[in-house]
Parts: structure tokens; C-alpha cells; sequence
């Protein structure tokens, strides 16, 4: 089910309405969310529920086990059986082709061709989401930084939670299982909250990310046919899509959690306002950057093993993060380059020094600013190239062409009415960028500027209204 | 409660502006868009007809086709586009020692006027054995002359009439129902989804259509009558076989029911007719899910699927008439 569907706009007010119908009993309510989490996943592929409810019981019982015992190898075992059992199944759906095109290949080039076996198989929405959930919970009892919880329901319903199971937020156990052992109580100003949240990313799904969609899909779909500045307007369409479609995304899901008493991480904080690739980083897909970074840079040593050590697992931690996103070359290196962006902040110890907001308790950003903005957000855009482009050859082929003359002609698309789309959004969330979202209520006893609200709130949804697509496209993020 | 009013009024004048504004300046290109199609096909073969270049050669089954968007394909893929495939057809099956060549004059937002303007035309520098005429149920529109249309004055002066009959708020109102974007949007949204589950609400212009018009006493049908006699007289004249096809709505498949009044006054009209080749195109999608047919939810143009069926019936009917004049 779509959250930009007809189907989830009746499926919502049902869920909603029964789930605080039930209020005085928890574990109805809980329930209730673990029957409507599967009918929401269920509606895409009703056979892929069982991978779900595969997954979490594995981890349920692994849970259970690790809690029973102190002996650190049968502790380990128990890790490495949910490692194996979720890394397989999304190892399976996700990656076989791949390796096996990738074997076939480097056979191919060593002179002895064998061929490939490819498998029909159909990639189940949302895997490498709750697959990461489900094993961060394993994890986390492994480390002792959490108690398994014996509440089957509960913890299905956490991995199964329908507002961020296909995806994200990626979230930790630690933060959302135990919202599901506490009575929640409605709280008006927090749904409100949340309809305001779910209201800015349905307008930068349909309104930003599906209209730019339009242009980078015909630009795209045939680069060689484009000077450079047309095919650079490309990339920068696409960067204002996949943030309009990913960070919708999680604000709707946000948004829908908060109508049910829940708090979900963070998952943007306004990345094309950062200053350098690092800050962009700790703005963008804040779950998963984090999730690597807790379970898999630390673990291999993190930043304190001196400047190699540093080196080589910034590079693992970022060519896996883009091997995360898709089987294909065009994920590893657009991670890599990344990860290349990255390194003369780390080598230079420059890695944190834009921590807090840009231009805080200022309207304007300085110039220089303003100017690291810019850079940051051209770098993105170069990368964002090699995540769109369908093979290295023919990414490569569009950077060439952007570096070329042609980078000077004026653009074969200028989408005018995208664009001014694109600064409106770009206004509202600068003048929010201290907040958790663009449209977050900015809390005021003056009549004008609950007037100016009023507008606001006003023209988001009637642009929702006349400039939506048309076309119920699905989220980028449901690939991968 | 004031805060409710205060944000209410926002909420409908921030609508209504942003309404007209779209109207005014088509913010995101959607009307450019959308009259991609309005051209008429520019063919090799209809610059050879109307320059003279073109050879009337006896073993040629020349064939004129007349209609709107749906007959021309505009969202169909060139290859599949009716003309072109039913040329391809016709040549390929039984037709003797006979050449099929396929004249498509057909153009979007043709009428049923236009239509005859262009038989008219091109009966007479193509000389076509059969003539094939796309009737779509809007075809019926826009028929009588500049001179029938209200002035500015003339509107003036009714809505003072008004006026004076209606208290100054129900004016008002209806005033604002008449010129409102954003009603008029909410208005045809709200239709456009009944229309999908066969609801009609008894206002606007598919109301009309769907009810009102098609009646014995009604103008514009009369006109309708008056243009088809003539043209089946014109062919009978210069022996061309007219065939009518009567086009489905490809995006309302499952609710046909909504054209069951037009479809039965057209039938009862051409049945008088004998030597009219009366082809009710929903006889081939009767059953048949919309979506394989139609270019999308909200529109009944058919697609690449829906010429193929209507190419077939088409062709079948050709050979008919073919085999019945040997």
C-alpha cells in the first residue's frame, strides 16, 4: 500500500480510529497494529508476510535464548544464526544476481567464460529496512545494551510496524520496542503535529519528487541526446526527487507514527543545507548513517586505530552503505566517491566542524556559507549521477559531458514551474531548519503570523491538490 | 471558534488564488502537455491528396477515415495507430488483385460539422470506396453557428434579469458557484470519480450529454440527423459505403450503462438506415477490463490495445462489404 494511495487514505482513518477505540487495553492496541502493519505489507505481496513473520520469530527466539544465558560462544552462536538467517534471506533476494552476473564476469575476463545463473526472483519491498531493524535488536542484546522482551506481539508489531516497515526510519530497538509496552494516550497537538508532518512529505512526494521525476525520466532515459547543462538540470532534478521521495517518505512516516503516540528518529535534517559532505551526511538518512556507523565502523575499529585504520573503514562503511541501496556497480560508486568526497575532511580533522545549524539566529547564511552550500550540493549532484545512471558507462559518459562546453548552452528543459516549486520548498524549509520538519508548527499568540501559518498550511495542500503528479508513482526507497 | 473561521476563509482564498493562478499561467506546462495530439497527422500521402500528386488507380480499395483523437491515435504508438494498421491489415488479408490505401483526415476535437466538412473535401480529390466515420458521443457539440452564441451584452443583461428575480445573496452565491476555480475544480474532481463508479450527479456537461441531449426534440441532434442524411445521401450518390462506428469511452468500459440512452437514439436513427454499416464498438469490449484498453484512469482515449480490436472489427466489415460487391 502506498502512503500516496486511495487505499491508505481509508485504510488510515480505520486504523486510526479503531486503535484509540481501544485505548484502555495495550495489548488489543498492539494487536491491532501487528494485524494492520501486515495488511498494509500484505496488500503489495501477501506471500513475502512470511519472510516477516520468519524473520522476526528467528529473532524473537534468539532474543529469548541470548537472555537465558551468560556463556559468551553460545551468546555468539545465537548472534551469528539471526545474522546468517537475515543477512541470507536479503543476501538471497537481494544480491544473488548480482554475484553471480559479477562471477560470470570476472570469469569472462579471465579468459575461462562460465554462465551466469540467473534466478526470476522478485525483490520483497522493504527488506533491507526491516532486516536491519530486526538484526540491530539482536545485536543489541548481544552487547547487553538491552533485555529481550518476552511480549511476542510487541515485538512482531516493532518489526512489523506499518508506518516505517518498507522504508524507514531504520529504527533501534532500543528506541521503539519499549514504546510498545507503555500505555499511550492521545495527545491532540501531537496528531496535529503528525497530520502537518504526513501533509510536507505528501506535498514533496507528489508535488516535488513525482514532478521532477518527469523531466530527470525522459533526460535520463536517453543522456546522449543532451548537452551538459541539460544533463547537470538532470542531475539536479533528481537530487530535489530522490530527497522529495525518500524524505516524504519518512515524514509521512513520522507523521502516521505520531497519530498513533509513537516517536520515530529523525531521518533528515535538511541535508542540501550542509556545508561539507560530512555534515551532509549526518543530515542525510540519519538511520542508516547511524545504523553503520553503531554496528559496523565501530566494531571495526572506528577512528581508533590511526589514520589507515581510519581510511580503510571509511571506505568499507561508505561502498557498503551504497551496495545497501542496490545489486548494481553504479550503488559501490556512488558510495565510493562519497567516501573520496569525505577523505580530506577526515584527514584534515575537518570532519566535524559544521555540527550545528548553518546561520543560526540569522535569516541569511554569509557568503562563504552560502558559497560551501552551493560546492556541497554540486558534489551531491555529481554523485547523485552515478546512483541514477543505469550502468558506470554511461554515468561516466554524462560526467564527461557535463565537463564538456556544453555545460555553458542554455539547458533543452527549463522547467520553469518545477523549479519554482523546488525554491518554494527549499524557502519553507530554511526558514524551518532549526525544527524537526519544514511545515512544523512555529508555535505563536500573534493572530498575523498564525494568519501566515493559516497560508502556508493552506497553499501546501492545495498544491497537493492542483500540481500533484497524476501519476501514483511508487517510492524510490522501496528497491532497496 | 474564530481561529476556525479566521483559518476556513484562508484556506478557500488561498485555494481559489492559486486556482486562477494555474489557469492564468499553466504553472507546470499541463495544457502544453496535453494538446500534443490537436495536430492532424502530417502524412506523405495526405500532401499527395491535397496537392493533386495522388494517382486514383482502379485496383486501389481506397478508404477515408474521419473522426477525432480517438480515430487518430493521439496517444497511440505511430505504428499502431488505427489508419496505419488497418492499411497494414486490409493488405495483408484477401482483398483480390486490390491495393488498400488508408487516407486518415481524422483530427482531436473534431465534430460531427467538421467531420462532413472534410468528406465533403476530400470525396471529391480522393474518391474513397468506403467511407469510415468515428462517431464519438461528444460529436454532437458545438454544432450550430457563431450566430446562435450569446453576446457579452446579451449575458449582461440575463444576469440583471436574474438579479432582480433572486435575493442579492442567492445571487451572490450562485454567482460564486458560477465563477469559482476552485469549485469548478472540487465540482469536476468530484464527478470524474462518481462517473468511474457509474454515478452521475444530475449537473454539467456530461449530465447534459448523457440525458439531455440525445432527444428527438433536441437541436443539436436534430442537426446531427439532418448532417448523417445528408451524408448517406452524398454516398449513396457517389458509391461510397459509409460505415459508422459508434466509439466506446474506453476508461468507462465497466459503465456503459452511462451511454445506454445515446447509444439506443443512435442505434434507432442509423437501423432506418439500411445501407449504413452500423458497427457498435462496445460489442468488442463488452466485459473487458478498462485498464487494457484505455491510456489511463481518468481518460477514454484508447490505447495501442483498444485500436487493435477496433482495427479488427473495422477490417472484418471491410471484407465483408468486399466480398458482398464481387
Amino acid at each position: 500500500m502506498l502512503f500516496n494511495s486511495i487505499e491508505f487514505a481509508i485504510f488510515l482513518p480505520i486504523v486510526f480510529a479503531l486503535y484509540w477505540a481501544l485505548k484502555r487495553d495495550l495489548k488489543l492496541q498492539n494487536l491491532l497494529l501487528l494485524a494492520a502493519s501486515y495488511v498494509f505489507y500484505g496488500w503489495w505481496d501477501w506471500r513475502f508476510l512470511s519472510l516477516i513473520a520468519f524473520s522476526s520469530m528467528v529473532d524473537y527466539f534468539v532474543g529469548l535464548q541470548m537472555g537465558k544465558t551468560e556463556e559468551q560462544s553460545r551468546r555468539k552462536l545465537l548472534l551469528w544464526v539471526s545474522i546468517c538467517v537475515n543477512l541470507g534471506f536479503l543476501g538471497f533476494f537481494k544480491y544473488f544476481n548480482f554475484f553471480a552476473e559479477s562471477f560470470s564476469d570476472a570469469f569472462t575476463l579471465l579468459g575461462t567464460p562460465i554462465e551466469a545463473t540467473r534466478l526470476n526472483i522478485i525483490l520483497p519491498v522493504g527488506i533491507s529496512f526491516y532486516t536491519f531493524q530486526t538484526l540491530s535488536y539482536s545485536i543489541d542484546i548481544y552487547r547487553k545494551k538491552l533485555e529481550p522482551t518476552r511480549d511476542i506481539i510487541a515485538f512482531f508489531a516493532f518489526v512489523s510496524f506499518f508506518p516505517q516497515l518498507v522504508a524507514g526510519p531504520i529504527e533501534r530497538a532500543k528506541n521503539l520496542l519499549p514504546q510498545f509496552y507503555i500505555k499511550r494516550t492521545f495527545e491532540q497537538d501531537k496528531a496535529i503535529d503528525g497530520l502537518r508532518q504526513i501533509l510536507w512529505g505528501l506535498f514533496k512526494k507528489v508535488v516535488i519528487a513525482d514532478n521532477c521525476a518527469e523531466y530527470v525520466n525522459i533526460i535520463f532515459s536517453n543522456p546522449s541526446d543532451y548537452s551538459g547543462s541539460t544533463l547537470f538540470l538532470g542531475g539536479v532534478l533528481f537530487a530535489f526527487q530522490i530527497y522529495g521521495d525518500f524524505s516524504g517518505y519518512s515524514d509521512m512516516a513520522i507523521g502516521t507514527a505520531r497519530l498513533f503516540g509513537f516517536n520515530l528518529m529523525k531521518n533528515f535534517a535538511f541535508p542540501y543545507f550542509s556545508r561539507d559532505i560530512a555534515e551532509f551526511w549526518r543530515r542525510w538518512h540519519i538511520s542508516l548513517s547511524t545504523w553503520f556507523r553503531d554496528y559496523l565502523y565501530i566494531p571495526l575499529g572506528g577512528s581508533r586505530g590511526g589514520t589507515w585504520m581510519k581510511i580503510k573503514n571509511t571506505f568499507i562503511i561508505f561502498v557498503v552503505s551504497g551496495f545497501w541501496h542496490g545489486a548494481n556497480w553504479t550503488f559501490i560508486f556512488w558510495g565510493f566517491l562519497n567516501a573520496l568526497y569525505f577523505l580530506p575532511l577526515l584527514l584534515s580533522n575537518k570532519n566535524r566542524r559544521n555540527l550545528e545549524t548553518v546561520a543560526q539566529g540569522r535569516l541569511l547564511p554569509s557568503l562563504r556559507e552560502f558559497f560551501s552550500i552551493l560546492l556541497t550540493f554540486a558534489l551531491t549532484v555529481l554523485a547523485w549521477i552515478f546512483f541514477r545512471a543505469d550502468n558506470l558507462t554511461e554515468a561516466f559518459g554524462i560526467i564527461y559531458r557535463v565537463f564538456s562546453l556544453s555545460i555553458f548552452t542554455i539547458p533543452q528543459y527549463l522547467p520553469g514551474g518545477v523549479l519554482a516549486m523546488i525554491l518554494f520548498l527549499l524557502l519553507v524549509e530554511w526558514s524551518n531548519r532549526d525544527k524537526e520538519f519544514g511545515l512544523q508548527y512555529f508555535g505563536s499568540s500573534s493572530l498575523k503570523r498564525n494568519v501566515l501559518d493559516y497560508v502556508l498550511l493552506s497553499a501546501v495542500f492545495w498544491c497537493i491538490v492542483i500540481w500533484r503528479s497524476g501519476k501514483e508513482l511508487e517510492f524510490i526507497y522501496f528497491q532497496f | 471558534m474564530k481561529k476556525a473561521a479566521i483559518f476556513f476563509i484562508v484556506f478557500i482564498l488561498v485555494g481559489e488564488g492559486l486556482f486562477r493562478f494555474d489557469k492564468e499561467f499553466d504553472f507546470l506546462n499541463r495544457n502544453a502537455n496535453a494538446t500534443i495530439g490537436i495536430e492532424v497527422a502530417e502524412s506523405e500521402l495526405r500532401d499527395q491528396v491535397e496537392n493533386g500528386a495522388f494517382e486514383i488507380q482502379s485496383d486501389q480499395l481506397r478508404v477515408l477515415v474521419l473522426g477525432d483523437s480517438y480515430i487518430y491515435g493521439s496517444f497511440v504508438d505511430p505504428e499502431k495507430k488505427f489508419s496505419k494498421q488497418l492499411q497494414k491489415d486490409l493488405n495483408r488479408s484477401d482483398l483480390g488483385e486490390k491495393q488498400a490505401v488508408v487516407l486518415d483526415v481524422s483530427r482531436a476535437s473534431n465534430n460531427t460539422s467538421d467531420n462532413f466538412d472534410f468528406l465533403k473535401y476530400y470525396k471529391d480529390i480522393f474518391k474513397p470506396h468506403i467511407v469510415f466515420w468515428s462517431y464519438h458521443y461528444n460529436d454532437i457539440q458545438d454544432l450550430r453557428s457563431m450566430e446562435e452564441t450569446v453576446s457579452e451584452e446579451e449575458i449582461t443583461v440575463r444576469d440583471e434579469a436574474a438579479k432582480r428575480q433572486l435575493s442579492t445573496w442567492k445571487f451572490i452565491i450562485k454567482r460564486i458557484y458560477k465563477t469559482s476555480e476552485l469549485i469548478r475544480f472540487l465540482s469536476s474532481s468530484l464527478q470524474r470519480e462518481l462517473k468511474l463508479n457509474g454515478i452521475v450527479l444530475p449537473v454539467g456537461d456530461f449530465y447534459a450529454l448523457t440525458q439531455k441531449t440525445y432527444h428527438e426534440k433536441n437541436k443539436d441532434w436534430q442537426l446531427t440527423k439532418d448532417i448523417f442524411e445528408e451524408v448517406i445521401k452524398i454516398c449513396e450518390d457517389d458509391n461510397m459505403k459509409l460505415i459508422v462506428y459508434k466509439l466506446p469511452i474506453f476508461n468507462l468500459l465497466e459503465n456503459n450503462a452511462l451511454f445506454s440512452k445515446i447509444d439506443a437514439t443512435v442505434f434507432n436513427f442509423f437501423k432506418q438506415h439500411e445501407k449504413v454499416h452500423y458497427l457498435y464498438g462496445y460489442d468488442d469490449f463488452k466485459g473487458q477490463d478498462s485498464y487494457n484498453y484505455r491510456v489511463s484512469k481518468y481518460d477514454g482515449h484508447p490505447n495501442n490495445n483498444g485500436h487493435k480490436i477496433m482495427v479488427d472489427r473495422t477490417k472484418a466489415e471491410i471484407l465483408k462489404i468486399q466480398q458482398t460487391e464481387k
